[in-house]
């Protein structure tokens, strides 16, 4: 695994944690 | 039965019990920002870190702005820790000369500490230089916890508030938690730590002429400040291989009770911290009595188990000592089980005795302890926002079972709370089972356990329960170094942190923005021992029910087993 690898599997996570605070914002407000 | 480790365990929870309403007192006071006792010598600092940084902490955030504050200072720190290890080999303070941390075990020792797990494929000694210790992990291991502090304290100003837009200011709640709860507990705990023969030194290492006429190096380190927090932050993680069974840091029995004390103080003690805010302590103590029922029963089976022996020995073995094995002669078997149900109860994972060995019960208690959602008494925060959604579940299904609009301290619980609740235990649920299942079902995964049979399953998902959890004990027979484990688990961690978090903080800002109803005489009480009842109940079921055929594949069938007489080979 490289330091790019590594970089760029925190930045997808962030991504997807995101994501997930989109998702509860959007339920909320349906 | 062995009566002086259930005495240990009665003076320890005595001890915890004295020290709860003070502490959550204490804790209350801090985050609401009023006039402490530290005030006069730590307010100057406190401002002073809010005009460097431009924080205003009168300025309130919602729960949106509060979770992306908490996402960017972490994946921040994850960022700095991870180049901190792959940089060591060329900063200062590594006396020992090692070289930078490969960068799979850098990854996830990085997602690790931020997490408040802890979790550690590598050996302290050989892998990490002084600076990335001092400067790295043990600043993590203060930051972790004070965030999981931050994060409760949102979420019960949530359920205390009415009709607010907002659940508090991060950077606010983790400066004061930082500076008023952690640094004076842990420096404290330090210097005593030191009196008792913890080292605490910047020099490498120390070199003995053995018996034999050989050279013997001796690790030294920065240990007693790293060894405060790690246990007052329920972090676990340790600067030495053998944690703390190691006696450099844990060197007597007082270290041992001491350390024990300082993993439950905070996680209990935040439960008075919600009776104070929620302007009723019966409440908090309602929640304490959940946990402490918990932990308690665990403890003594925990106890019961390792002082009993194995079956599997020759009749001529002496086993009036109980389970022996990775124990340390120091403490006793028995003791090794109170301090892995006091470890995993919370969300620490610092272990005195190597829970590998412990028996098929006793390595039962700390997985199921795990696999319940680190909640009884759980980690510094983490343990309260936890059993803040096991008790909205709880009154979902006491307003169920009634026909009635649940309610808790005068806010409905909806819709969107319940959606909220379900993700946080269906998060926990998946991360666990999906990642045993994947590691279970890999050539990658099945080279990691060392043992066969059931034992070698148990080993995988007390990893995965242990990361998910963000406690970061482990069977240590597992060989956890590898590209798989260290990527697979750094997933887990971030998910069983951040993914949990996220819908906790939302709960926290609906609530906050409800209207409180008044009581009347349908409304269920919420402190008393029908609700402890209740409570206690719903926890188990729903831990039950997720994990009871996984935990029947690996401790239930070890212990049916070895009773028949059946080991099994590597």
């Amino acid at each position: 695994m490289t330091d790019l690898a590594v970089l760029l599997t925190l930045a997808l996570s962030a991504a997807a944690l995101s994501g997930l605070v989109w998702l509860c914002d959007a339920l909320r407000s349906a | 039965m062995p009566i002086t480790d259930l005495l240990t365990l009665a003076v320890l929870f005595g001890a915890v019990l004295l020290a709860t309403p003070h502490l959550g007192r204490y804790i209350a006071d801090v985050l609401e920002g009023h006039r402490t006792l530290l005030s006069p010598v730590l307010g100057p600092v406190e401002r002073g870190i809010y005009g460097v940084a431009g924080i205003d902490p009168e300025r309130e955030q919602g729960w949106r702005s509060y979770t992306v504050s908490l996402l960017v200072f972490s994946f921040a720190s994850i960022c700095l820790l991870y180049l901190q290890q792959r940089l060591q080999a060329s900063l200062p303070l590594n006396p020992t000369g090692v070289g930078p941390v490969p960068e799979d075990l850098a990854f996830n020792t990085a997602v690790s500490f931020t997490t408040n797990t802890n979790w550690q494929n590598y050996s302290g000694e050989s892998t990490m230089a002084h600076l990335t210790q001092a400067a790295g992990l043990a600043v993590q291991n203060f930051a972790s916890a004070a965030v999981g502090i931050a994060i409760a304290i949102a979420l019960v100003r949530g359920v205390v508030r009415r009709t607010s837009p907002t659940i508090g200011n991060f950077w606010a709640d983790l400066t004061r938690s930082t500076l008023y709860v952690l640094l004076p507990i842990a420096f404290l705990a330090a210097i005593v730590l030191v009196w008792q023969g913890v080292p605490q030194t910047l020099s490498g290492a120390a070199s003995a002429t053995t018996l034999e006429g050989g050279q013997q190096t001796i690790f030294l380190g920065p240990i007693a400040s790293q060894e405060s927090i790690k246990e007052l932050g329920t972090n676990g993680g340790g600067i030495v291989n053998a944690n703390s069974s190691h006696p450099f840091e844990n060197p007597t029995p007082l270290t041992n009770f001491l350390e024990m004390f300082l993993i439950l103080v905070i996680p209990f003690g935040l439960t008075a911290t919600f009776g104070v805010m929620a302007g009723d302590r019966r409440q908090g103590w309602a929640l304490f009595a959940a946990m402490a029922a918990v932990y308690l029963v665990a403890a003594i089976v925990a106890i019961g188990a390792e002082a009993g022996s194995n079956p599997l020995f020759p009749a001529g073995v002496d086993q009036a000592l109980g389970n022996m094995e990775g124990k340390e002669v120091r403490f006793g078997a028995s003791a090794g089980g109170l301090w892995a149900t006091t470890t995993t109860g919370t969300s620490t994972g610092a272990v005195n005795a190597m829970h590998s060995s412990l028996t098929p019960i006793g390595g039962l208690v700390p997985l199921f302890l795990m696999l319940l959602g680190g909640i009884t008494p759980g980690g510094v925060g983490a343990g309260l926002y936890g059993m803040l959604v096991m008790v909205l579940l709880a009154v979902f299904i006491a307003g169920l079972m009634v026909g009635r609009t649940p309610e808790y301290l005068g806010k409905k619980v909806e819709a969107f709370e319940m959606k909220m609740a379900m993700l946080v235990v269906i998060v926990l649920s998946a991360s666990i089972l999906g990642f045993t299942a994947l590691a279970t079902a890999t050539d990658a995964g099945q080279a990691g356990p060392l043992n066969g049979g059931p034992h070698g399953f148990s080993e995988i998902l007390y990893a995965y329960a242990s990361q998910t959890g963000n406690n970061g004990s482990a069977f240590a027979g597992l060989t956890g170094n590898t590209t798989f484990y260290n990527v697979t688990g750094a997933l887990a961690m971030l998910i069983g942190r951040f993914a949990m978090i996220i819908p906790i903080l939302a709960i926290a800002g609906a609530l906050a923005a409800k209207r409180r109803v008044a009581p009347s005489p349908g409304t269920f009480p919420t402190t008393g021992p029908v609700f402890v009842g209740l409570l206690v109940g719903v926890i188990v079921i729903v831990g039950a029910l997720n994990f009871f055929p996984a935990i029947s594949l690996g401790p239930i069938v070890e212990h049916l087993l070895q009773q028949a007489g059946q080991a099994f080979s590597p």
